[in-house]
């Protein structure tokens, strides 16, 4: 799936820095999750944000079938560790394609059920995040 | 220097009619109960309230606990009109505490809710559904803050932080009375009454701290728009708008002859009942009332009952319906109450400032009716014709009276008593021929004419004709000539 939503088209600019490897794209893809989840998780708990990224990985494996292991192993407890660890062992571009497909699956998901209007605006810190945004944290010690 | 007393701010609430239904608007910082079976139109209610109180001046806080699904409640309620995403993250914000009444520790979720509120600042508070927090509180021990005490605090609280807070709940018994009942300052229940496949919705304010509430169940209805209320008429002060009272002018039916029989026109401000058999000419009486009225620069309005309301009354008035001369209640389907049509008829007469009001006929308005409200008809029916003619206008009805011969009768549902003046149409046979005669039977406070006439319908409507003087019985149906040519009759058939 072709990235079309400005705002997952601008998160995926932020992860392709120059010389970004696989495990760092993966890093920052899992503080974009983490951020999702603390932009929907007040408003439709946990629960209801771990629901809909299960439902995510599941219609995105197809395309992307590294991620159907993220798919059986995901639980509430996991906290993306193995999203990120399948992200890591992918070459860049797959990683690339495979975090842009699951974003832009799990947008048009919600989009789905609450409208474009209301997803955006729930999204809107996590698509275009304050200038010190940390989606782009410099991972290098 | 005496201190003055405090003032309880009512905020207008959004929701048609609701208001009124208040008591004047909704106390500032009360704390209210919306309880109500599931689907009974609580969540509905809630959003509604919200969207149109929340400010950025006076945020809402929106807690969703175990019931319905926050993604499911933001999906459906999108599809109401007042539902503005612009507000959401902004003057409202949605907040899950199901991870915190997952624990069964009402001090976990009251620790939350006070965070929020802290955090927050509003002036709204929404709990949705509050039987989760209940339930939950019962799956634990006893070593947690006991319901009580956790809605005793929360009352506190939310009062103290001024925000005025809605607990919405399902399956409360007005039986088994909850503790919540005598912390809250309001209780709204929502109820569905069920009869036959008919199913109507109603409100009952049953408590409502330190405001004059209307008493009783009040229908209302969901539609796109959210929930529209209808509180029963209320009568207009008299002499307010200096029309509220007959002031001696008379207004013309339309119809020649007709205002003469009624000493020289129907009295403004009058109620009129016409009341005939099924096409003896009722509908097209009130058609002469509505254009006669155009004809002297007055609005009206007709609520209709008819299968087919186009049809029947002829191009002049369709004309005047098209040209907003006349505004036409429709009446949305079935499962109707006395009070809906009442509102929605008074609105369409503020709207054209109307002075003529035409409902036909009382018997489509009957069966239009919610089988629940059929035997309060004449109850309700007397509240709708006072609360009309109290604003000053004059009003036409009629009523489909099935003949009978052997009595003299005006209206199926004795309603003759309600109205000021009536007109009865009725069949007779004569020379094998089925003809039409009309009287005018009560003008109230007015002579009028006590006369039997024929009239008969052509295309320019009524026509009066002249009396039947040579027969009599003309009200058992069946008139004879005369007494000589009785007698004629008989003794041809004795020497048969």
């Amino acid at each position: 799936m072709q990235a079309e939503t400005p705002g997952v088209v601008m998160t995926l600019a932020r992860l392709v820095r120059e010389g970004a490897d696989a495990t760092s794209i993966a890093t920052d893809a899992v503080a974009v999750w983490r951020d999702i989840d603390a932009a929907l998780a007040p408003i439709i708990g946990h629960a209801g944000v771990a629901a809909l990224y299960k439902r995510s990985l599941y219609l995105a494996r197809t395309r992307h079938p590294c991620l159907a292991t993220v798919c059986e192993s995901v639980s509430l407890s996991d906290e993306y560790a193995t999203l990120h660890s399948v992200l890591s062992q992918q070459t860049t571009p797959d990683a690339i394609a495979a975090i842009g497909t699951l974003l832009q699956t799990f947008h048009d998901l919600l989009a789905r059920l609450i409208g474009d209007s209301l997803t955006g605006r729930l999204l809107r810190s996590v698509w275009y995040p304050p200038a010190s945004g940390h989606a782009v944290q410099d991972t290098a010690s | 220097m005496s201190a003055r007393k405090t003032t309880i701010n009512r905020l207008p609430t959004g929701v048609p009619g609701l208001d009124e239904v208040l008591g004047g608007g909704l106390p500032e910082f009360s704390f209210n109960l919306l309880a109500g079976p599931p689907g009974s139109g609580k969540t509905t209610l809630a959003h509604q309230l919200m969207f149109s109180l929340a400010t950025p001046q006076r945020p809402a806080l929106y807690f969703t606990v175990l019931g319905e699904p926050p993604l499911k409640m933001l999906r459906y309620q999108q599809q109401f009109d007042f539902f503005d995403d612009e507000k959401v993250n902004g003057s409202i914000h949605f907040i899950n505490l199901a991870d915190e009444t997952g624990s069964g520790d009402l001090s976990k979720v009251l620790g939350r809710i006070i965070a929020e509120v802290e955090r927050h600042n509003p002036g709204l508070v929404f709990v949705d559904s509050f039987r989760s927090v209940i339930l939950a509180s019962q799956t634990e021990s006893n070593d947690f803050i006991s319901l009580q005490q956790f809605i005793q605090q929360l009352g506190m609280l939310m009062t103290s932080w001024q925000a005025t807070t809605f607990l919405l709940g399902e399956y409360f018994s007005e039986s088994d009375p909850s503790p919540v009942f005598t912390v809250a300052d309001g209780l709204i229940w929502l109820r569905q009454s069920v009869q036959g496949n008919s199913v109507v919705r109603k409100m009952d304010v049953m408590k409502m701290r330190g405001q004059p509430t209307l008493p009783g169940l009040h229908t209302f209805r969901i539609s796109g728009k959210g929930i529209h209320v209808f509180a029963p008429p209320q009568l207009a002060v008299p002499n307010e708008s200096g029309a509220a009272a007959p002031n001696g002018i008379r207004v013309g039916l339309g119809v020649a002859g007709l205002d003469a029989m009624m000493g020289g026109g129907l009295p403004r401000g009058y109620s009129l009942l016409v009341a005939g058999p099924s096409g003896s000419g009722k509908s097209i009486l009130a058609a002469a009332f509505l254009a006669e009225g155009s004809r002297q620069g007055e609005t009206s309005v007709i609520a209709a009952f008819e299968q087919r309301p186009n049809r029947s009354r002829g191009r002049l008035i369709a004309d005047l319906i098209a040209d907003d001369r006349i505004g036409v209640v429709d009446t949305p389907g079935s499962a109707l109450s006395v009070d809906e049509i009442a509102v929605l008829l008074i609105a369409e007469i503020h709207r054209l400032n109307a002075s003529r009001v035409v409902i036909d006929s009382l018997s489509g308005f009957e069966l239009a009716l919610a089988p629940t409200f059929r035997d309060d008809f004449r109850e309700s029916l007397s509240r709708l014709v006072s609360a009309l003619t109290s604003i000053g206008v004059t009003v036409l009805m009629t009523s489909e009276l099935e003949d009978r011969y052997s009595e003299l009768r005006f209206s199926p549902y004795g309603t003759a008593f309600l109205t000021d003046a009536i007109i009865v149409q009725r069949y007779i046979e004569v020379d094998s021929r089925l003809q039409r005669v009309m009287a005018v039977v009560k003008v109230r406070a007015s002579a009028h004419s006590d006369e039997l006439h024929r009239f008969h319908i052509n295309d320019d409507g009524i026509v009066i004709d002249d009396m039947l003087t040579e027969y009599e019985g003309l009200l058992g149906g069946r008139p004879t000539r005369g007494s000589a040519l009785i007698m004629d009759r008989r003794m041809d058939a004795d020497d048969g």
